[in-house]
Parts: structure tokens; C-alpha cells; sequence
């Protein structure tokens, strides 16, 4: 038992030595391939601990505040927020136009700002054309619209391939585009954040705007999907 | 710079599956995100760190492989290190002996602190003194430069013919560039497929990215 104590305090210590030997070493442009090997097969949250612990050791960091970031972005914001905007937009065609027009200027009349966000361009798929949003730098995403981004969103494929094959890359999405369709791909280089306005699915005539907000899904506000007619 | 964090255009990586679950799976990535968050909410004194520009650092062999919340983690622990906020031996040994920090009168975020931050307004248009360069229709080229430091002018757009789609007003610029180059209004620039790549891209094809005046020159 105390043999297996001092074992992993020791481990414990050695991955979290080789991480921070190998950032100090990143942060002086001096890591060796030895030491980013350690590095990444180090433990993430034993070195997650050990750096909220220190920080809050230190009162550099207050952990409710810590809890009030991820409740915001597991329960508060998320892409409900997008599709209330969506299914207004089909809804509402002065609203529409207005949105396509600025949406910064609706999102800050509808208290819709945030981080990530604010910036915002809304633009809309049609027959004719199709929107499809990507960072190819890094993983810009429009968190105060629709949460935080996916997996496939900041994948490292992802990201190369939206830009150079963006009808290969809605292909292996399951959509398949007309060769007459003009394909539009959004490369958030700055702030800018962008809000695809997908098609209103035929056979929803009718329904209410929560009804249709309810069938809208975060992929087709990326414009990685079309939507399905309700069953 | 030119690493690997810039990838549009790369071949060879696998389109995933389209994921639908839980974002921040592990409690590790619900604890670094809101590390970062909190502290990008209200600024320790003496912290200096970009993450983008911290992320774009990580040797490439690592960033292909890392967990998307490993690479913010990495950010966090170059910053504080690089600030001097943390040393290698207290993340090695985060026991009792740590105490309060000399920063002045700093108060970390609270919680009402961070949910005003989240839900402001973070535009990062600031109030023009300048002219733009350029109007919406303008035919611009990419300037064809390879910045060692940091950049958000990707490499399949330098060198390119493009036109201005947008103008954004002056947005506060991120490029690591050791001149002054005063204020800096913003476009969405548009490209045609074929411009950017040739005969593999479909004619109906447009890449549509921001750029800044210092990224663009007129087309000749």
C-alpha cells in the first residue's frame, strides 16, 4: 500500500516535471523531440490539478468562477439559441433581410452578444447556393449562437480540406450538392463569426416558431447539413 | 509562422464523423476550460500569453496528435510560466507551501465577473480615425509575406486575386509585426476555387476569409 503511494506520487511527479520541462522548454523555443514525446503522453489531468491548484494556492484563480464558465456552456448557451434566430428568420421576413443586412445589429437589439459572437454575419443557404463555415487557423466557432464547437469542427482534416474540397468534404457528410449549386466556404480568419441560415424544410407549413426552432440542428448552422422534412 | 496550425489546402487527413455528444467530455477539459476562460475574463496582472499564438507553437509532430483541450492546457502552462506566475517546481509540487501570490490588490473574476464577460459585447471593431483602403468591390492581392511571429493571413491566400466582399469598419489587428502600422480596417475578401487551386476546384467554388489593410495591395 505504501509502496503503491510513493509510486504514484512519483509518477506523479515525473509527468508533471517532463510537461513543464518540455513547456518551459516550448516557451524558450528549446524542446527536444525526446521531451515533447513525454510531453504528450503525459497525464492531462494530473497536470490540469496541479495548475488549478497552484493558482488558486496563489488566488490568481477563484474555482466558482471556474464552475460558472463551464455551467455557462454546458447549460446556459448552445445551438437552441442559433435556431431560435433561425426559425424566426423563416418566420419573419423583415426580420430576415434584417439579419442578412447586420446581424450584429439584431444580435445586439436581442441581447444575443457574447464572447465569440458579436461579430456576427448571418448568411443563407438557398437552392442555388450553399454556406459552409470553417477556421482553417485554429477553431473560431460563433459560441454565443450555438455553444462550443464540435469535434469534427476543430478537426485538423476538417480544417484542410473545407477550403480545397468543400463538396468532397459535405460528401462524406452525407450531402450530396447539385453541380449547378454555388458553394460558398466562410474562413473565420478574425473576429468575425458566421451564422448559416439553412433551408426551411418542406411540409413544416404551419408551425409555430418553437416547433420549427426545434427541428433546426447546430451542424446545419455550420452548413454542414440540409434538413430533413419532419417524419 | 508557417506551422502546422495553418492547414488550409492540406491533403491527406481523415474527414471525421460528425460527433453529436458532450463537448467537454473529461473533468480535465471542464477544469482547463474554466481555467482559461476566467483568467481571459480579467487578466492576472503581468500575464503574457496569446493562446492562438501559444497553440500555434506547439511542435507540429505534437499538434496533430494532441486533444483539442491538451492544446489550450499547453497555452495556460507557457503563459504562466513565461509570466512568472507559476514555476516548474510548484506545478511540480502544488502542496500547502504555495501561498497567496504578490499581485497587489488583484482579485480574481468572481462568478458575476465571468458571466458579464461571456455575455458582453466583444466586438473587436474600434472607432475608425482612418480611411479604408479599400471599398466593396475592390480586385485586391494578397501580399505574398511569411511572418515568423504570428499572423491570421493563412498561406493558401498569399499571392492571391481576390475581391472585397465586406468592409467591417477598423478591427483591433493581431499580427505579431514589430512596425507601427496604425489602424487597420477589415474585409471579408472573396476568391474564386479555380484563383486558389487551380483546376482541382469546382468553378463554383468561393472562399470567403477576412483580411486586414496590411494583408492587401491593390491589383495591379
Amino acid at each position: 500500500m505504501a509502496d503503491d503511494k510513493v509510486s504514484r506520487r512519483e509518477f506523479i511527479s515525473k509527468t508533471s516535471m517532463a510537461a513543464t520541462t518540455v513547456v518551459a522548454g516550448a516557451a524558450a523555443g528549446t524542446a527536444g523531440a525526446q521531451e515533447a514525446e513525454e510531453y504528450v503522453q503525459s497525464d492531462y489531468a494530473v497536470r490540469t490539478k496541479a495548475l488549478v491548484s497552484v493558482l488558486t494556492r496563489k488566488n490568481l484563480v477563484n474555482p466558482a468562477t471556474m464552475d460558472a464558465v463551464v455551467d455557462f456552456y454546458e447549460n446556459k448557451v448552445g445551438p437552441h439559441i442559433g435556431a431560435r434566430v433561425v426559425a424566426r428568420s423563416w418566420l419573419d421576413p423583415d426580420y430576415r433581410q434584417r439579419l442578412l443586412a447586420d446581424a450584429r445589429a439584431v444580435a445586439r437589439e436581442d441581447n444575443l452578444t457574447g464572447v465569440q459572437g458579436t461579430d456576427l454575419v448571418a448568411v443563407e443557404n438557398t437552392p442555388e447556393v450553399h454556406n459552409l463555415v470553417v477556421c482553417t487557423l485554429c477553431s473560431c466557432y460563433p459560441w454565443a449562437l450555438l455553444g462550443l464547437p464540435p469535434s469534427w469542427y476543430k478537426d485538423t482534416a476538417y480544417r484542410a480540406q473545407a477550403v480545397i474540397d468543400p463538396r468532397g468534404v459535405l460528401q462524406k457528410f452525407g450531402l450530396e450538392l447539385d453541380d449547378d449549386v454555388e458553394v460558398r466556404v466562410w474562413d473565420s480568419t478574425a473576429e468575425v463569426r458566421y451564422l448559416v441560415i439553412p433551408e426551411r424544410p418542406a411540409g413544416t407549413e404551419g408551425m409555430t416558431k418553437a416547433q420549427l426552432a426545434d427541428l433546426v440542428t447546430r451542424d446545419s448552422m455550420i452548413g454542414a447539413e440540409k434538413l430533413a422534412s419532419p417524419a | 509562422m508557417n506551422t502546422i496550425h495553418d492547414l488550409g489546402g492540406m491533403d491527406g487527413l481523415t474527414i471525421p464523423e460528425r460527433d453529436q455528444g458532450r463537448i467537454l467530455k473529461e473533468d480535465w477539459e471542464r477544469q482547463i476550460w474554466g481555467l482559461a476562460l476566467a483568467v481571459w475574463s480579467k487578466p492576472i496582472p503581468g500575464y503574457a500569453g496569446s493562446t492562438r499564438a501559444d497553440i500555434e507553437r506547439i511542435p507540429p509532430e505534437l499538434y496533430l496528435t494532441m486533444p483539442y483541450y491538451a492544446k489550450w492546457l499547453w497555452a495556460e502552462e507557457v503563459a504562466l510560466l513565461r509570466s512568472g506566475l507559476v514555476t516548474k517546481d510548484e506545478l511540480a509540487k502544488p502542496d500547502d507551501s504555495i501561498t497567496r501570490a504578490d499581485t497587489g490588490n488583484f482579485v480574481p473574476a468572481s462568478p458575476a465577473d465571468v458571466t458579464a464577460f461571456l455575455t458582453g459585447d466583444n466586438s473587436s471593431e474600434i472607432p475608425a480615425e482612418v480611411l479604408p483602403r479599400f471599398a466593396v468591390g475592390d480586385e485586391v492581392t494578397v501580399r505574398n509575406e511569411h511572418p515568423a511571429g504570428h499572423t491570421r493571413m493563412p498561406r493558401y491566400l498569399r499571392g492571391h486575386h481576390g475581391e472585397i466582399h465586406k468592409h467591417h469598419g477598423v478591427h483591433i489587428f493581431q499580427d505579431d509585426v514589430d512596425e507601427d502600422v496604425g489602424q487597420q480596417h477589415l474585409y471579408t475578401v472573396m476568391f474564386s476555387g479555380p484563383e486558389l487551386w487551380g483546376r482541382r476546384a469546382h468553378p463554383k467554388d468561393r472562399i470567403y476569409a477576412e483580411l486586414w489593410d496590411y494583408h492587401l495591395q491593390p491589383t495591379a
